[in-house]
């Protein structure tokens, strides 16, 4: 034995001798052992999915073949990815988290004035998308520092500008014009209901207008629905989105597609509008919104009640439902903005989304590629698979103008990789 | 594996303690490296061959300054003289140890930060071809500076006489990748710990007082830590921030890696004591301390305690005269500092407190503001530890500035520095007055309360716990199992000290 440290002697005097009866003790011992092990045994008990089970046995095997295809980096590269994949699973199908979460929600929410890590708690009953939040006083997306950290960490394409850039030049070899449409997000047009010390003006991020410069002097044609939905809220005073979701009004959506169809009169053939080819049929509907979703709780009556709203459906004028027209002029790229009130998914009904409305405006056909949550990606993706040499029908084939709406947050979130959209059409 | 996470909680924990227990004695050193390794690979596999390679390598230099290396594994193993006269291969075995660490370590860690300044160097020497940019960014292994100093430790203290060389690998092993410390510490040394893996108890007052002590931690970081780390990550990564908002920010920061780091070793010293360790103390509420010396004294102990044995002694220490302790303990903080990270934000960190403590070296070892009452003198030393705070937590250099600046409302609120965009001004301002919407939340300022009260008033873990009535156990528990209640409403939260 050698002689012991200072600072072990110390810690054995301190640590290695509590005051403690053994009473206390073996119960204090049994209930800590009793809540990490009745856990994962009530878990095994009484669950009837097995998903941790089924990555491990998917990965494991999978693991080994790629260790002989690849070497031991691409199965190691495999096996990280399993156990990211087995932790998400386990937590997802755990049944305490099931049992404890909604009450625990509830207290931080109701009692506590917080949301979660997707949703935040706005002023009288109003949520936020954390995402929105972080983009609007956040950093700003075209700061050189940010985007060169984004570039040395290799995880997306941070910068927006070649992609757009891109599109544009593509869609200029054929002949299209690109109208971007970057959508303004909920803290952008209501910070009011976030906080009281904001005042109600429009809140970008700091980026943001030297985006739009930067685009207008590459020629790209930019149309911002942020002023002309400030303009609407400083006449009525009414909210333009909604309180417990993401997503904008009808009301707002229509004002938006009014104006984007002013602007895309200057480059389609609007020779011969059909004015009566729509027709527009009011409705209710009503929904619980996608942030109070985000909450997972029962929680105060104000964030879990349905919202009602009443939507504007466009029909044909036979009263049969709209549908995107492959021939038009117009091709809108969108996400969830575009989608929301025209696909069922998203709670709020159909048939009066972006697409709908832009369509009654201009009293013609419009084609739609939407992607919920693909604003910066996924639409660009679904339109350069469309315009491929293996496709039959060239998607762009007749379109005079595209339309590229996304969420301004993709700006800073988004992965912004080139897209390279096919030269001309398969002859 | 994070401590605080469903898997470590309720999966992995309950599977050591009853592979542990269950174990024979003689191969319980062997079932806890494995799991070790399993803890430490679940970050990343590949992680797992580095450490084997540092402790392949130690075990090896051990043996061999033992003079040990070809001897039969039944003779005795004996610790060299204190002081002796060391042959050639004992100095070679030595330093290949030092070597091998430190390279380990500067490759894994400091290798993007040569690359990134050498970029900016010749980018200001207008000749940008010369830029590495497309040289591979290497991925720092967990925990990476933790063992390598511990396992450095190991091969100077069987150098220096003050421990005996271990024989059984496994042993060894054991001493390195021991889940509990493994990834943030306390840097365990080997003097401090080698009479235990001989021999060491296994009690119930033990294993109760270990369960306190990871309730504590798990209140510390659940409770107090995550939420005011919620604080200091708005404030940190907003575009523009109002002067209170930054003053409160910081604070929040200042607590958050107080309670996260404190947190760590007390979940630490509690797994070590429920599988019969003893780790010694690293934190001793240091926000108490009325000067940056007795700061230093209090915080991360077993860096500042390893520092000063195998760095400022080393160096001279105090022994060389009054001007030569100063640049030696300018020089430690300043290598401490980037000890942390890789990052001119560290070394200037580190270069603040190591002006400070030759400043008060100067004085005898007194508080810059010795005329201050005890309470003021413990206010001041916070004061300038917040102010290090701000450079330790932002993102980079022109962070840190532009973060002070609006800590005193200087040059606008501008934290993103290079506005000049159209439409920013009005807007930065707005979305600076957003940020109180989320920080002053009930919560947030609750905990942020918590944790001013905790930090300056209520004793630290191992007073609290030397005595465990009844009433305490019973607290204990409850916080643990409000902490488990909370855990399930916040994402993915790793301790601060992984990154390091």
């Amino acid at each position: 034995m050698t002689p012991i440290t200072e600072r072990e002697a110390q810690a054995l005097k301190e640590a290695g001798h509590t005051d403690v009866s053994r009473a206390v003790s073996a119960t204090m011992v049994t209930l800590f052992l009793a809540t990490i092990c009745a856990v994962p045994i009530l878990q095994a008990v009484l669950s009837d999915t097995f998903g941790a089970a089924d990555v491990v046995a998917n990965v494991l095997p999978e693991t080994a073949r790629t260790a002989r295809r690849d070497g031991l980096l691409a199965a190691n590269r495999v096996l990280l990815g399993g156990i990211e994949r087995f932790e998400e699973v386990l937590e997802e199908e755990s049944l305490l988290r099931r049992w404890i979460l909604p009450p625990t929600q509830r207290l931080l929410t109701d009692f506590l004035g917080v949301g979660n890590e997707q949703a935040y708690l706005g002023r009288g009953g109003w949520l936020f998308l954390r995402d929105d939040f972080d983009h609007v006083t956040g950093r700003g997306f075209l700061e050189p520092r940010r985007l060169r950290r984004e570039r040395l960490a290799g995880s997306r394409a941070a910068n927006p500008l070649p992609a757009i850039l891109g599109l544009h030049r593509d869609l200029a070899a054929r002949g299209i014009e690109l109208v971007v449409m970057p959508t303004p997000v909920k803290p952008t047009v209501h910070p009011e209901f976030l906080a009281a010390a904001a005042d109600s003006g429009l809140i970008h991020n700091p980026s943001f207008g030297d985006f739009l410069g930067r685009l207008e002097i590459a020629g790209v044609t930019v149309f911002d629905p942020s002023t002309v939905l400030a303009a609407a809220k400083a006449r009525s005073g009414e909210p333009l989105y909604l309180r417990t979701d993401t997503h904008w009004t009808p009301r707002a959506v229509e004002l938006v597609a009014r104006e984007l169809a002013s602007i895309l009169r200057d480059f389609i053939d609007s020779s011969h509008p059909q004015a009566d080819r729509f027709v527009r049929r009011r409705a209710y509907v009503s929904s619980p919104g996608d942030l109070a979703r985000m909450l997972e709780h029962r929680g105060a009556e104000e964030t879990r009640a349905s919202e009602r709203i009443e939507v504007a459906r466009v029909l044909t004028r036979q009263g049969r439902p709209w549908t995107p027209d492959r021939k038009a002029q117009v091709l809108l790229l969108g996400d969830s903005f575009t989608n929301i009130y025209s696909d069922a998914a998203l709670g709020w009904g159909t048939g009066s989304g972006l697409a709908e409305q832009l369509s009654f405006e201009l009293g013609q056909g419009v084609d739609r590629i939407a992607v919920n949550a693909g604003g910066s990606w996924s639409s660009r993706q679904a339109l350069a698979r469309g315009t491929a040499a293996e496709t039959r029908a060239d998607r762009l084939a007749g379109k005079r103008v595209v339309v590229y709406q996304f969420a301004a947050r993709e700006l800073s979130t988004g992965d912004w990789k080139v897209l390279e959209i096919r030269a001309s059409a398969k002859p | 594996m994070v401590f605080s996470s469903y898997l470590f909680v309720y999966g992995f924990l309950p599977l050591a303690l009853l592979a542990y227990y269950l174990l024979p004695r003689i191969l319980r050193h062997l079932g806890l490296t494995v799991l070790s390794y399993a803890f430490y690979g679940w970050a990343n596999p590949a992680f797992m061959v580095v450490m084997l390679a540092s402790t392949v390598i130690d075990y090896l230099c051990g043996l061999t300054i033992a003079g040990q290396l070809n001897r039969t594994w039944r003779e005795p193993v004996r610790s060299l003289e204190r002081g002796g006269i060391r042959t050639r291969s004992q100095r070679l075995a030595v330093t290949i140890s030092v070597i091998s660490n430190l390279t380990l370590l500067g490759v894994f860690k400091y290798f993007n930060f040569a690359t990134d300044n050498y970029n900016a160097l010749v980018g200001w020497l207008g000749m940008p071809d010369a830029s590495l940019d497309s040289v591979l960014r290497v991925v720092l292994p967990l925990g990476i500076s933790f063992y390598t100093f511990q396992s450095m430790s190991y091969s100077i203290d069987v150098y220096r006489g003050h421990a005996v060389a271990l024989r059984n690998p496994i042993d060894f092993a054991c001493y390195v990748s021991m889940f509990p410390q493994l990834v943030a510490g306390p840097i365990i040394r080997f003097s401090e710990i080698q009479d235990q893996l001989l021999k060491r108890t296994h009690t119930l007052e033990k294993f109760a007082r270990g369960a306190a002590f990871f309730c504590l931690g798990m209140t510390k970081k659940i409770l107090l830590a995550n939420p005011c780390g919620k604080i200091a990550d708005t404030t940190f990564d907003a575009a523009a921030v109002l002067p209170l908002d930054a003053w409160y920010g910081v604070s929040a920061y200042s607590f958050q890696i107080y309670f996260d780091f404190s947190a760590y070793s007390d979940l630490a010293i509690g797994l070590g004591l429920m599988l019969g360790f003893v780790f010694p103390k690293n934190f001793d509420s240091p926000y108490k301390s009325a000067s940056i010396t007795e700061f230093w004294r209090r915080w991360h102990i077993s860096l500042s305690t390893w520092l000063r044995d195998y760095l400022y002694k080393p160096l001279g220490g105090n022994r060389r005269g009054g001007r030569r302790t100063y640049v030696n303990l300018a020089l430690v903080m300043l290598l401490g500092g980037l000890w942390h990270g890789a990052a001119w934000n560290f070394v200037i960190w580190g270069a603040f407190h190591g002006l400070l403590l030759a400043a008060e070296r100067a004085r005898g070892k007194r508080a810059l503001f010795e005329w201050l009452p005890h309470s003021g003198r413990v206010a001041a030393t916070f004061g300038l530890v917040l102010l290090s705070w701000v450079f330790f937590r932002a993102e980079d250099l022109p962070s840190s500035i532009a973060y002070l600046g609006s800590m005193f409302g200087v040059s606008g609120v501008s934290v993103a520095g290079g506005l000049a965009e159209g439409l920013a001004g009005a807007s930065l301002d707005n979305g600076a007055a957003l940020l109180g919407a989320v920080i002053y939340k009930p919560y947030y300022v609750l905990s942020f309360g918590l944790a001013a009260v905790v930090a300056f008033a209520a004793p630290q873990t191992w007073d609290w716990t030397r005595r465990l009535p009844l009433w305490k156990a019973a607290l204990c528990l409850g916080l643990f199992w409000l902490s488990l209640a909370l855990l399930t409403s916040q994402a993915y939260n790793p301790f601060i000290y992984f990154i390091f």
